[in-house]
């Protein structure tokens, strides 16, 4: 956990965050559907086994043993799904800018006329939210 | 059916591609192949101070053979990306980047001479980069940067291999030529060649060459690219066979390679890297078979491995696609339900990579296992090989368990597509390749026959070896239904990075890089360069300068005067020296 | 030079030159020398200032000075031989060769452009067929003055202005070049004279053209072309890789007899002198997208006489391979 810490976590969301990232964490190691919840179970009754420990001190002792295990315990292929962050297909298709849409044709924009009535409305009203928050802008070209 | 103007360029690469092969196949091979004649046009530009500048162009039956596959491979690939890249808009770009690919390796295959397989190697690392970076993602960048720099290591040798090679006289290669340096010559070649191939300390590229597009990762980091390196060994393998040291390295090297990938691909989760893993450890093999003395084997092998290889990846590449980008072990499963005739090809292909009977990998894979018993090669050279030998069926069962008969863990079943006709058509001709490719080689190409004799216990071993992988995958594959914890060790860390391979060649080398580059800079840039180079020079300069102005500043007579001391100055001199 | 006696001039150094170099003892030699000198003098005179006085007279007297030793030490050679030494020196003041070029870059400086040209090229011809002349032996002590000259060149042609004393200095390391080419072999001293002059030749073409003495009027030429040109003849002079003044320079790099440290020392001299050539036609170079070649700017006499001082030193180069 060399992370750089820029919050206070509570012990509460600490407990959390490790139950999160050990469940992750199960379906890095396992291919069967059924092996994956039977060890999700378990991690469950594990949590569960002291979820009403009323010693602080050994909560916290528990916690800093369980956050070591899962540190451990990685697996050297963390499991992603493709379009999601870190994903192999992430990135793949970058978003397309809002700005290209003004670069089109009026042929172009004839085609979705209802959408671009809308566009044009929405834009005038940001120009004007924008206008009332900053004052008037001295460039007149807008994006 | 109507095409759009979009989808006509990798058709017309299609079919001229196929129609190259089917012409190189039906006049080259039967013309040279069957007649073991070859054919070599030179063209001599100039001698220059007795350095023969020329373009040798060789048509024999490796170059043919390598190169009608080659074709027939982009041919499907082009096919295969009709269907791949259909939501790309820049197909032109693309296929113009095949197109060069192809060019560049044709250029390498057919011209044996250094300076020229320099140009084809050169376009196949900026091309082969060009197709790793394309899609525009961080990950693709760095994997891009990892390739093309390993890339340049080896076109530096290169480039040492052609000043060196200024002393023999000559750059054409493959004439069994020796001559002064003629060990350092070859050390550099064979170093040249294992960036080429990823073999062992350069192999951390090619599972991470994988973020290009799959066909590409078909065509490219598969079945030719990376067999270059191969190619360029054995075409210099008469004059590598003058130092046996550098042959001792290849055959080591090899070796390990193989044995590294095979671990690797063991642990690895990603469906495309364990094919790209296989193909590292299938490079090792050949590179074993050269370094111990059989590059004709190695040959073969090379080209019934590019065919099941490059079909391993079309099917991978259509189960990809049709699953919504998933690449992940654990995510895929059950195709064989999903979509049967992919997964049925990727059957197929795995079978022939393991070696089956009578598919192609059967009839060189054979001959190189025979090989290493009658060559010259340690006991634990072999028993490794035999190990690699084994794993690469252990991987290949991986692949379908995990893949075709695992557990699916994907979305809805809305999402899956089916293989569309390009993508059928393009599989079907490489399985024909896959199933008959070994066979029809060994039909046209008499030399390889069998013509190494082994005992019993060689081929008792090589079969044992063979059903131990089998029988251990199996086993492991049914124990692992069994409900058990597994805990990775620091062992699994250490065999699935790849012996910490892709650390040691891109952090490490990395941060020794960075750290010399700006102890370079600071001293030598802004230290002792200015002070020995330009500043130095003008601050001389300056005082010539003024001494020359100062002596330009007298009247007449003192110039008169000057041209006298200096007569008898130089008198004297002239009369005390000479 | 509308006078007839600019015409009888002309004639007395042409022929006096060829005197010179078809005499066959010293006396001849010295008289063609001395009409050489006599008859060069008056075509300085073009507009009948006081500078060309003056530069008149910075001509003459080194020259006599010269031609005085030359004559003395060929008397006395006849009794000791070592004095020799003293014609080559005395022939070197001639020339205005590096450590005995202090008059030199002073006439130059006060001339006007056709005589510059005429000292520059034509009266370097007959000096240096005496050098060529002497025994062999006495050939070899030349080199230090070839190096010297060359180096020389080199440091004094930086940070100067003037067209005129950029090329004296260029000339003195040229001539250094072509003294190092003496001990070799005849041939490739004279068509590295040929070629030099030829250069000049193309080069003063287009500076009378302009009538252009400082060289920040190269900045702003109108003619782009001509410009282009000038730049080129400039850079060959210097000696840059594919021009000819460079194959020049290769051929007595090839065929010279001389040591490494000599070569090593012409060399310098010549990337010294490059250094300047280089300084000075930057400015034209590099607005070299703005010039097209026409096929009707190419067809002017200037072009012309380029395209011929460029080309014609190359069929010299038949003669050595």
């Amino acid at each position: 956990m060399s992370y750089l810490q820029t919050k206070v976590l509570s012990h509460a969301q600490r407990v959390r965050k490790l139950y999160k990232d050990a469940l992750r964490e199960m379906y890095a190691h396992y291919y069967e559907r059924a092996h994956v919840r039977f060890w999700c179970v378990m991690l469950r009754a594990k949590f569960d086994e002291h979820k009403n420990e009323p010693d602080m001190r050994k909560a916290k002792q528990l916690l800093l043993e369980g956050e070591k295990k899962l540190q451990e315990n990685r697996h050297p292929f963390p499991f992603k799904f493709p379009h999601s962050p870190g994903g192999v297909a992430y990135g793949r298709h970058p978003p397309t800018p809002d700005w290209i849409l003004d670069t089109w044709h009026p042929l172009e924009k004839a085609q979705y006329p209802e959408y671009f009535a809308r566009r044009d409305v929405r834009k005038r009203e940001f120009i004007e939210r924008w206008e009332k928050k900053y004052g008037k802008s001295e460039d007149s070209h807008h994006h | 059916m109507s095409l759009n103007k979009k989808l006509m360029i990798p058709i017309l690469c299609a079919v001229f591609l196929y129609c190259v092969a089917m012409f190189l196949w039906v006049f080259g091979v039967y013309m040279v192949g069957s007649t073991e004649q070859s054919y070599m046009v030179e063209w001599q530009f100039f001698s220059l101070c007795s350095s023969v500048w020329s373009l040798p162009i060789i048509v024999d039956y490796i170059s043919v053979i390598f190169s009608c596959f080659v074709c027939l491979i982009s041919g499907s690939v082009s096919l295969f990306s009709m269907s791949y890249m259909e939501g790309e808009v820049y197909m032109k770009r693309f296929m113009m980047l095949i197109m060069a690919f192809v060019g560049s390796m044709n250029l390498l295959i057919f011209v044996p001479s250094m300076i020229t397989i320099l140009l084809g190697w050169d376009g196949l690392g900026i091309v082969s980069f060009a197709l790793v970076i394309y899609y525009q993602n961080k990950k693709s960048l760095a994997a891009g940067m990892l390739t093309v720099l390993v890339n340049r290591v080896g076109d530096a040798l290169l480039i040492l291999v052609i000043c060196f090679l200024v002393n023999w006289g000559e750059w054409r290669i493959g004439y069994g030529m020796t001559g002064s340096y003629s060990m350092l010559v070859c050390f550099l070649v064979v170093v040249g060649a294992m960036t080429k191939s990823a073999q062992i300390p350069f192999s951390a590229w090619l599972p991470a060459a994988m973020a290009a597009p799959t066909p590409v990762s078909a065509l490219v980091h598969s079945s030719t690219l990376v067999t270059a390196g191969v190619y360029l060994v054995i075409r210099f393998y008469s004059t590598l066979i003058e130092s046996q040291e550098v042959l001792w390295f290849l055959s080591k090297m090899g070796v390990l390679t193989l044995l590294m990938a095979g671990l690797s691909a063991c642990y690895e989760v990603d469906l495309k890297k364990i094919i790209a893993l296989s193909t590292l450890s299938q490079l090792g093999l050949m590179m074993f078979t050269v370094g111990i003395g059989f590059p004709l084997v190695a040959v073969f092998h090379l080209l019934t491995h590019a065919l099941f290889k490059a079909l391993l990846f079309l099917c991978a590449g259509s189960i990809i696609h049709s699953t919504m980008d998933s690449q992940d072990g654990r995510i895929l499963g059950s195709l064989n339900y999903l979509l049967p005739f992919s997964s049925s090809c990727l059957v197929l292909s795995s079978v022939a990579l393991c070696g089956m009977p009578f598919l192609s990998g059967f009839y060189s894979k054979d001959l190189i296992l025979e090989g290493a018993f009658s060559g010259f090669s340690g006991v634990l050279e072999i028993v490794i090989m035999l190990m690699g030998a084994g794993l690469s069926l252990i991987y290949s069962l991986r692949i379908l368990l995990v893949g075709v008969f695992g557990q699916s863990y994907g979305g809805g079943l809305s999402m899956y597509e089916t293989e569309s006709g390009y993508v059928v058509c393009s599989i079907c001709v490489l399985s024909i390749g896959a199933i008959m490719g070994g066979w029809l080689l060994q039909s046209v190409w008499v030399e390889v026959n069998g013509f190494s004799l082994v005992g019993v216990f060689g081929k008792l071993v090589i079969s044992v070896v063979t059903f131990v992988g089998l029988f251990y995958s199996f086993v492991n594959f049914f124990l692992s239904k069994i409900l058990s914890k597994k805990n990775p060790s620091g062992v699994s860390w250490f065999l699935s990075g790849m012996w910490f391979m892709n650390l040691a060649s891109g952090s490490f080398l990395a941060g020794v890089g960075l750290k010399l580059g700006k102890t370079m800079h600071l001293c030598l840039d802004l230290g002792w360069m200015e002070v020995l180079g330009g500043q130095g020079v003008f601050s001389v300069l300056g005082s010539g300068v003024s001494l020359s102005y100062l002596t330009q500043k007298g009247s007449l007579l003192v110039y008169i005067r000057m041209f006298m001391v200096m007569l008898i100055f130089l008198m004297v001199c002239i009369n005390v020296f000479y | 030079m509308k006078s007839p006696n600019k015409l009888l001039f002309m004639f007395l150094m042409i022929s006096s030159t060829c005197l010179v170099a078809s005499s066959s003892n010293w006396l001849t030699t010295w008289m063609g020398l001395e009409i050489n000198m006599l008859g060069y003098i008056p075509l300085i005179f073009l507009k009948d200032n006081a500078m060309e006085s003056e530069a008149a007279v910075k001509y003459l007297i080194p020259q006599s000075v010269g031609s005085t030793i030359f004559i003395s030490s060929a008397i006395i050679s006849n009794y000791f031989n070592n004095l020799q030494i003293l014609m080559l020196i005395a022939m070197c003041l001639k020339l205005g060769v590096a450590p005995f070029h202090f008059w030199f870059p002073p006439v130059m400086a006060t001339l006007q452009l056709i005589p510059a040209f005429i000292l520059l090229t034509w009266q370097k011809i007959a000096p240096i067929l005496v050098i060529a002349s002497l025994n062999t032996l006495l050939l070899k002590m030349i080199m230090p003055i070839a190096v010297i000259s060359a180096l020389w060149g080199g440091v004094g042609g930086i940070n100067q202005t003037d067209i005129r004393s950029l090329l004296t200095y260029s000339s003195i390391g040229h001539t250094g070049w072509m003294l190092a080419s003496i001990a070799s072999n005849h041939m490739i001293m004279f068509s590295y004279l040929l070629t030099y002059i030829l250069i000049n030749a193309s080069i003063f073409t287009f500076l009378l053209k302009e009538n252009m003495k400082s060289y920040k009027q190269l900045f702003y030429s109108k003619e782009s072309t001509k410009m282009f040109i000038l730049t080129i003849s400039l850079l060959s002079l210097g000696g840059l890789p594919p021009l000819t003044g460079f194959l020049m320079k290769l051929l007595v790099l090839m065929f010279t007899e001389a040591k490494m440290v000599i070569i090593f020392g012409l060399i310098t001299g010549a990337l010294m002198s490059l250094f300047y050539y280089l300084s000075l036609t930057f400015s034209v170079l590099l607005n070299m997208s703005k010039i097209n070649l026409t096929k009707h700017m190419m067809n002017t006499k200037e072009s012309t006489l380029f395209l011929l001082s460029q080309i014609l030193p190359l069929t010299m180069i038949l003669f050595f391979f």
